[in-house]
């Protein structure tokens, strides 16, 4: 059962359309990936979820209901918006024992010492958050949407500001809420290695609409042909390899870089014809493998290079 | 405890931990006391003049402290999107509102009631005694005036929340103006003749809890979205 859903979401500000029939689904305990340029109508979609905007068209439900109309439901549901949401005359405390208390957290004073701890803020626990760095805050927000013990988290670029080591720590927070305690998350973000990481479904949208929708790893299957890659044993045949490839006219789309040819062939087209061509005009192969394509790739295939900054 | 004395709380705690706002506020009060006082004590009408300050001037001072604090309430919040978190929390959006403009009318009133003591302190009738206030304008200062503080912080603060921020610039301007024009026509139009009699208190009572009531059904155009699409 999906409890995150859209169907046929539709958005308009000004006549100036945002969102264009977007439909997907979240099941319970799901990391789901919300991938998508800038200005492609992530934080749209995600505040019509939270029910902050009201859809032009189609459904934006949690739990099958509106956010909006549903002030218990919204108990259920952690958020980490752009914003931290902290006050900075505050201390980490302050903050946190004023959140729990609007979502009515019971044994609070407890509760705070374990966020504190599992964002490791226990000796700035009385620090006015304002002192803090972005990454404390960033680290500091997180622990504040898992205050209540949600049953959906809704993260908005959760790791930016962060250093790889706190990047590391959101990405086995997510990982952890969700396998062991059945969270459901719903992460925007930019951070293609992140969401591979940790995402089992991944929507990609682009100008309003969904343009790839699938679980991870079906993604990395399905799309775009057969993936593999050729080790050359000796790099300087390089400029040969490649003359050879584009004179292939199945080998679609190709790239060398320091010896490895990274290639995609047709469905149901051979790699070995590839391997014997190069081996007939005596360019020796090291290694050659099939591969699976990388999210990067499969991201700037839906949203065209042009529109691809990660 | 109830959500919005929560919020109110928690206004409470950041507004006292805002060392620029406690400032600015308590300069303001102690600065117009002590113009004020001299009136007082040079007029021969010492307590009807007393009385007449502390009915309009507190008010006045009340709801400049409001303007001061909804500033960083309201408006702070908004332009660092922390409102957005705030609106996916179990609060309604009226709570919330209701909250806010409870925490800063509490700390406005009491800033406001600081300054009725200066100016209480600072004022002596031609003999050189201590005045002190009638009970009408106890009344008043207990009762009206957090009503009227209420209601206008009620009011900034719901233009703070759904107006564009170019918008809430020329609200904020046109309010300091006006206050300042009241503040100064405060001290014009002081009458020596005349006093601050219970139905005059009864009626600035009533006065203020219209306003407040007013107030409240404005709260009506309070809207989720309207405050998402006005963020900066």
């Amino acid at each position: 059962m999906n409890v995150i859903e859209t169907s046929s979401l539709g958005k308009a500000f000004g006549g100036r359309v945002v969102l264009d029939g977007v439909s997907f689904g979240v099941k319970k305990g799901e990391v789901f990936g919300f991938l998508g340029p800038n200005g492609a109508g992530k934080t749209t979609t995600l505040r019509l979820l939270l029910g902050l905007l009201e859809p032009g068209e189609g459904e934006a439900l949690v739990f099958g209901d509106r956010l909006a109309d549903r002030e218990d439901l919204r108990r259920c549901v952690g958020v980490l918006l752009e914003s931290n949401g902290l006050f900075d005359q505050l201390s980490a405390r302050e903050n946190l024992d004023y959140y729990g208390r609007l979502y009515g957290v019971p044994d609070l004073a407890q509760r705070i010492s374990d966020i504190l701890a599992l964002t490791g803020l226990e000796e700035r626990a009385d620090s006015a958050v304002g002192t803090f760095s972005t990454g404390m805050k960033r680290k500091l927000g997180l622990g504040r949407s898992l205050l209540h013990e949600p049953e959906i988290l809704f993260l908005d670029e959760p790791s930016s500001g962060l250093d790889p080591e706190a990047q590391r720590m959101v990405r086995e927070l997510i990982t952890e809420v969700s396998r062991h305690e059945s969270v459901t998350v719903f992460l925007n973000s930019h951070n293609l290695d992140e969401v591979q990481r940790v995402c089992d479904t991944v929507a990609i949208l682009d100008r309003g609409r969904i343009r790839a929708y699938d679980r991870v790893a079906a993604l990395q299957e399905n799309r775009g042909g057969v993936h593999f890659a050729l080790t050359l044993a000796d790099a300087g045949d390089a400029s040969r390899a490649e003359g050879i490839l584009a004179a292939m006219e199945e080998v679609r789309d190709y790239r060398i870089e320091d010896g490895v040819i990274t290639t995609v062939l047709p469905e149901g087209a051979a790699p070995a014809e590839v391997l014997a061509r190069m081996v007939r005009e005596g360019i020796l192969i090291e290694e050659a493998r099939k591969t699976r394509r990388s999210l990067e790739e499969i991201y700037l295939d839906a949203v065209g290079p042009a529109k691809g900054a990660a | 405890m109830n959500p919005m004395l929560t919020v109110a709380r928690k206004e409470i705690a950041q507004l006292l931990h805002s060392r620029m706002s406690m400032i600015s506020t308590a300069f303001l009060a102690i600065f117009f006391a002590f113009t004020a006082a001299p009136a007082v004590t040079m007029d021969s009408g010492g307590l009807a003049v007393l009385d007449q300050l502390l009915f309009s001037m507190v008010m006045v001072i009340g709801l400049f402290a409001g303007y001061i604090f909804a500033s960083q309430i309201f408006l702070r919040e908004k332009q660092q999107g922390v409102i957005e978190t705030l609106l996916c929390t179990p609060l309604t959006v009226r709570q919330l509102w209701a909250g806010k403009v409870l925490g800063v009318t509490l700390l406005a009133w009491a800033m406001a009631m600081g300054a009725a003591l200066l100016i209480v302190g600072f004022s002596r009738g031609s003999d050189g005694v201590l005045l002190l206030p009638s009970a009408p304008v106890i009344v008043h200062l207990a009762v009206a005036v957090p009503l009227f503080i209420a209601a206008g912080t009620g009011l900034l603060g719901l233009a703070q929340f759904i107006l564009g921020m170019r918008q809430v610039q020329i609200v904020n301007v046109a309010v300091i103006f006006v206050l300042i024009f009241l503040l100064t026509m405060t001290q014009q139009l002081v009458n020596p003749d005349a006093g601050i009699t219970w139905p005059v208190a009864g009626a600035s009572f009533l006065a203020g809890l219209a306003a407040l009531g007013g107030v409240w059904a404005t709260g009506r155009w309070l809207n989720t979205e309207r405050i998402v699409t006005s963020l900066p």
